[in-house]
């Protein structure tokens, strides 16, 4: 149980420094985008790029969980229910600490943006859920299906990029993503519905997976 | 402790990779497993540690099963022969990362060993697995093992890509060990001449299944290399086990395993010469001759 904590909790602790990174380079491109005299309303947007980021971070995690960490601990005498403990830690953990980090921000900045921002935290999570979901799902695909696996990922790096290249250009800004994430808080429940779908997929897939799956490095 | 396999099958599109095997892993010995590529040898080790589920059969510690059972697992060990390529999860992993998991998840995890056995090889601790040669992933292989402690410990290939002193510090390596922890070891390993001087019991796997599970010392003193005029060689191993029988002209030679009384008929015109463990794996195990 602690080896389980100490490996995962680990892994939690560098994916939600991936975000942090990819989150302050979203801040950073967006400040260039958006000039300095917008730099409130830029520091504002920082819990929204750091859940991007996180979201990011999450999914390729997740992802590459499936081809390097799921058979490492089971080559190392984990038990498969151990292991798929140890992965839904992570992505517990992956969710709820960029969560708490995005109240405290908000909580901590001044205005009406971080207002906002505030009463849409359950739509921030949603980006956050649908990542660790679709990251092990994709995992999976890779694992089953190479070249879906590796289409998915070019999509992803696609719209990746798109994003980004819109954050430099400031035609993404934090107004921006207070609207976008007011749209999803619209649709909180239909969104959380499909991911309970999608989530019970993967947990279900992940179980019968690891029952009979064979250890190769 | 025991280990004890039974009448394990491991399938893979129709095809048995493992046929009815079973075995018993006392502790404090060290075992040998050789066989021929494909013989099955890495589904056995695989199998045994619960990382590969058998098709059918079990794996038992001292009675408990070894599959989903983490008291079991903590007392094994199966360090794999690493092949690290571009879509290896493994090739951007550094060695120090490697080891810290295994640290994490191996309790009996000895760290000053491990310091040891990482100056001793001069191991780069800071280079992904990728970059490193196929001799220093060996030498990673045999890191964890050792440092492991685990009281059933497996090593897969663990000399592959060695040279001749890296290859002897192991062997010495695992002598040391295995006289101060009393461990158990089974190794398995196509080098079998070097390999035989350490290896108490041999397991000789051929097509999924065991062929022979015998003293090493025993097996080799019970094996003869008979020659000599085909009628003389068929007179003098009579009623004995013949192996790998192989007839030139009107010269024959012939591989012989005595059981205990028995000899060869007395009498007749032929050279006797002993065989080593790795003749007399090929012996049991090339399928050629008649």
């Amino acid at each position: 149980m602690v080896r389980g904590i100490r490996f995962w909790g680990r892994y939690t602790l560098e994916t939600l420094a991936g975000g942090l990174i990819v989150a302050l380079a979203l801040l950073v491109l967006s400040g260039v985008g958006a000039g300095a005299g917008s730099l409130p309303l830029i520091l504002a947007g920082l819990p929204y790029y750091m859940a991007m980021g996180s979201a990011l971070s999450i999914l390729m995690v997740c992802y590459s969980t499936h081809l390097l960490y799921i058979p490492l601990v089971l080559s190392m005498g984990s038990t498969r229910r151990e292991a798929f403990a140890g992965f839904l830690l992570f992505r517990v953990g992956a969710v709820v600490l960029p969560l708490l980090l995005s109240l405290v921000l908000w909580l901590l900045l001044p205005g009406q943006a971080a207002q906002v921002g505030l009463s849409q935290l359950p739509a921030v999570a949603l980006p956050l859920l649908f990542a660790a979901t679709l990251g092990s799902l994709m995992g999976l695909a890779y694992r089953r299906l190479k070249m879906l696996g590796i289409v998915l990922i070019m999509l992803l790096a696609a719209a990746v990029g798109a994003g980004t290249s819109l954050v430099f250009l400031g035609e993404v800004t934090a107004d921006t993503f207070s609207a976008l994430f007011s749209a999803v808080d619209a649709a909180l429940v239909p969104s959380l519905a499909v991911w309970a779908v999608l989530a019970a997929a993967d947990l279900l897939t992940l179980h019968f997976s690891l029952r009979r799956r064979e250890v190769r490095l | 402790m025991k280990l004890t396999c039974q009448d394990i099958v491991k399938t893979y599109g129709g095809k048995n990779a493992l046929d009815g095997v079973s075995l018993t892993l006392e502790s404090g010995k060290i075992y040998g497993l050789i066989g021929r590529n494909g013989a099955g040898k890495t589904t056995l080790l695989s199998i045994l540690t619960a990382q590969n589920p058998a098709t059918a059969g079990s794996v038992t510690l001292d009675g408990a099963p070894v599959w989903e059972n983490r008291q079991a697992l903590d007392q094994l060990c199966f360090s794999r022969e690493l092949n690290i390529n571009a879509e290896s999860g493994l090739a951007s992993m550094k060695v120090k990362d490697y080891l810290r998991l295994a640290s994490v998840y191996y309790p009996h995890w000895d760290r000053a060993l491990e310091e040891r056995l990482v100056a001793l090889f001069d191991l780069p601790v800071k280079k992904k697995l990728q970059k490193l040669s196929k001799g220093m992933l060996s030498m990673v292989t045999i890191v964890v093992a050792m440092a492991s402690k685990a009281p059933f410990t497996f090593l897969d290939e663990p000399v592959a890509g060695l040279d001749v002193v890296a290859r002897e510090q192991f062997y010495q390596l695992l002598l040391e060990e295995y006289g101060q922890s009393g461990r158990t070891f089974l190794i398995s390993t196509h080098i079998i001449e070097e390999a035989a001087g350490v290896l108490e019991e041999v397991i000789i796997l051929h097509d999924g299944k065991v062929l022979t599970v015998a003293d090493t010392q025993e097996l080799v003193d019970s094996a003869r290399y008979v020659t000599g005029l085909a009628e003389e060689v068929d007179a003098a191993t009579a009623g004995l086990e013949v192996h790998h029988a192989a007839r030139t002209g009107r010269s024959k030679s012939a591989a012989v395993f005595l059981k205990p009384g028995q000899d060869l008929a007395p009498g007749h015109d032929v050279t006797v010469q002993p065989m080593n463990l790795q003749k007399i794996f090929v012996a049991l195990c090339s399928g050629e001759g008649e």
